[in-house]
């Protein structure tokens, strides 16, 4: 953990049930002794090459829990500032995510679909030439026609 | 009128399943029902809602359980309500309470009605209470699968997974804001989920300026697509919001943004690009756009476009595609090829022609994993070095004995895959040996050779010969008979199941084959395809296709 350092100060871990740490000391053994991400390992990657959603065998086996505990490693390796762990649990959400229609994503995570129409108007970020175009429901119907036409853009 | 009387008849409709018998009773006898009959009625009810006293309960209670029944949860949780306002220590309405939230998914009152409930019943009913025990575990097992955890991550975290996604495949943002608001707001907040702009003849206004609005003008990834140019009310200033400093990834079909960049006094971009992709029919040159190019340049893919390979200024290049350029010599790709010595990945499918100039050294490429080569000389191999690689496809070549010896002196023995096309020459005695010293390869494909496929097949009956193939593709080849093909499966399914006992030595493994086509293969006799079909899982045979048929 960063910041940390040598201390004799009990760390206080409000947040993380026993049953999660138990995971995430699990996985912070198995890695022991593995050099840690460069402080500036995000803005090179970012320059250079493309962050996959490929995942080691030993993690992939490790993450492979219901959805309440893996949601709760991910806000404990959060929490913990454990990177390497974080971005196991963040790729592992990806991978469940992909291919997925917007309602087969719905299903798996159990998300309301809250969308009114005035509201998706309201949320729509767009210039104000187009605020116009999409002051009605129709109109945001249009929108969503043309999303799925831009999809088709690759 | 006697309350308990209809009270019973009620309840036996509903051992009866007579719901709606049954709620018409209960409806008759409870307090909210007398607001809609008549007065003497009313007297004659709240009468015997008086009389019935502190059991009244009931009433709520079962006309909650018919509610429950048929669904109507929300009648179902007001008369429960009400009945345990008027009983407080029956367990029973807790425990119903408890179902009812456990149905609407609030799983915090559903947990809350069965603790209440656990604290009513007797503690030596045992039955009862290992009843409230399971439906205590049927609520924490309900909330652990149907509730939305991934609502739990922040925004951060939400749209780090957003990212990984995008990266993958930029179109997957429109997918993920239809989900929910929430899931909308993150992706439309986060501008880097918008950094890939593709623009086609749909509709590219508006989605340039919708685009360019999203990112914040920080386009990293720009594809301009040849179909814009049906769309005449498009022109390249519908770009003039990007921040082209943010710009990595350019890829241009028949559209010059040459001009649109020093427009804009952004021609120190042309320099920053990591990816750049040109296919053109019909732009005259490139010429200025490849003199500002810098050592950022990750990934080249020219087709068609007019652009000298050798006068590029680039040496950091990990993959290059070269396809149809206009013809050249070969001078001019050894030249990039030997400023660049990182390269991993090559792609030449252009018609150059032989040196013009002959190489005075040769160049190692120990980076090089995969080369796709299809030209009309294969002399440049005569220069190179490639020990590394792994993936090798050669295709309309007239002769292969450059490449072949390429191998042999590059003592290349890692290759996963090796395809040989179209070519008309191929000195068997060198494929033969590239095969025995690449334990590696899975996958080899021989297609319209002559004279190879027969050989090939007698070797590797061998087990020594490549143990870890698992997809043969011999289509095309006038001397694969089904007698050979049936051999090697067969040699290859015994080495592939050792005796368990055997010791590990003597366990020299061979993968079976997975996947073997022999389209066009007239020595393939149909009477065997069976055969094949039921050992093989993927085997493909097809005599002749309607065009190949109609062309004869």
């Amino acid at each position: 953990m960063k910041n940390v350092g040598e201390s004799d100060q009990p760390i206080p871990l409000p947040n993380v049930s026993s049953s999660v740490l138990k995971k995430v000391l699990e996985y912070c053994e198995h890695h022991r002794g593995e050099p840690l991400p460069a402080p500036d390992a995000d803005t090179s990657q970012d320059d250079t090459r493309k962050r996959t959603t490929d995942i080691s065998e030993w993690d992939q086996k490790f993450i492979t829990v219901d959805q309440e505990m893996l949601f709760e490693i991910i806000l404990a390796a959060n929490y913990l500032d454990i990177k390497s762990l974080l971005d196991v649990g963040c790729k592992t959400v990806a991978n469940m995510i992909k291919g997925k229609t917007p309602e087969e994503i719905r299903k798996l995570f159990n998300i309301v679909n809250d969308f009114t129409p005035e509201e998706e108007v309201r949320l729509l970020a767009l210039p104000h030439s187009y605020h116009q175009l999409i002051l009605s429901f129709w109109h945001h119907q249009a929108q969503i026609k043309k999303e799925n036409e831009w999809a088709e853009d690759r | 009128m006697d309350w308990q009387e209809p009270l019973k008849k009620a309840v036996q409709y509903f051992k009866r399943s007579k719901y709606g018998e049954c709620l018409r009773l209960l409806n008759y006898v409870s307090p909210v029902a007398l607001l809609g009959i008549d007065s003497h009625s009313r007297r004659t009810c709240s009468k015997a809602l008086e009389n019935g006293g502190k059991d009244q309960y009931a009433i709520y209670d079962s006309r909650a359980a018919v509610y429950e029944k048929t669904l109507k949860l929300r009648e179902a949780l007001i008369d429960v309500k009400e009945a345990i306002r008027l009983a407080p220590n029956r367990w029973q309405c807790y425990f119903r309470a408890a179902r009812l939230f456990l149905l609407i998914r609030k799983f915090d009152e559903a947990s809350k009605m069965v603790d209440l409930a656990l604290q009513k019943v007797s503690p030596t009913d045992d039955k009862n209470r290992s009843t409230l025990v399971a439906l205590q575990s049927q609520v924490l097992e309900s909330r652990k699968r149907l509730s939305c955890h991934v609502g739990m991550l922040p925004t951060e975290l939400l749209s780090e997974i957003f990212g990984y996604l995008v990266e993958e495949d930029h179109t997957v943002i429109m997918l993920i804001s239809r989900v929910c608001r929430h899931w909308r707001t993150v992706a439309l907040g986060d501008p880097s989920l918008w950094s890939t702009l593709v623009l086609s003849k749909r509709d590219p206004n508006r989605k340039s300026a919708w685009w360019i609005h999203r990112s914040k003008g920080r386009i990293r990834d720009l594809y301009l697509r040849r179909s814009l140019e049906e769309k005449p009310d498009w022109s390249l200033d519908k770009l003039n919001g990007i921040q082209w400093d943010h710009l990595r990834s350019c890829h241009l079909e028949d559209i010059d943004i040459h001009t649109q960049l020093v427009k804009a006094s952004a021609l120190n971009v042309i320099a920053q690009l990591e990816t750049l992709e040109i296919r053109d029919k019909l732009m005259d040159s490139r010429d200025e756009f490849g003199k500002h190019l810098g050592d950022r340049l990750r990934h080249l893919i020219l087709e068609g476009a007019l652009i000298w390979l050798g006068d590029l200024q680039v040496h950091s290049l990990v993959s290059l595609t070269v396809v149809r350029l206009r013809e050249r010599f070969l001078d001019d790709l050894f030249q990039i090829l030997s400023k660049n010595p990182e390269i991993e990945s090559l792609t030449v499918n252009s018609p150059f022609s032989a040196f013009k100039t002959t190489p005075e050294k040769l160049f190692t490429f120990s980076r090089l994993t995969s080369l796709d080569y299809g030209s009309g000389s294969t002399q440049l191999f005569k220069f190179l070095r490639l020990p590394s690689l792994e993936h090798l496809s050669v295709d309309h070549c007239i002769q292969t004995d450059h490449i072949m010896l390429c191998l042999l002196d590059s003592q290349t023995t890692r290759l996963k895959s090796l395809t040989i096309d179209s070519c008309a020459q191929v000195s068997i005695s060198d494929l033969l040996q590239i095969l025995s010293q690449n334990p590696s390869l899975a996958s080899l494909t021989l297609k319209r050779l002559s004279g190879v496929a027969d050989p090939v097949l007698n070797a590797l009956r061998s087990s020594e010969c490549c143990p870890a193939l698992s997809q043969l593709d011999l289509s095309s080849n006038s001397d694969v008979t089904s007698a050979l093909l049936v051999q090697v499966l067969k040699s290859r399914r015994t080495v592939s199941d050792p005796p368990a006992n055997a010791p590990p030595s003597e366990q020299g493994r061979m993968e079976e084959i997975l996947s073997l086509t022999v389209n066009e293969c007239p020595g393939i006799a149909t009477d065997t395809l069976a055969w094949f079909r039921e050992r093989v899982p993927y085997f493909s045979c097809v005599y002749m296709t309607r065009q190949n048929s109609t062309r004869r």
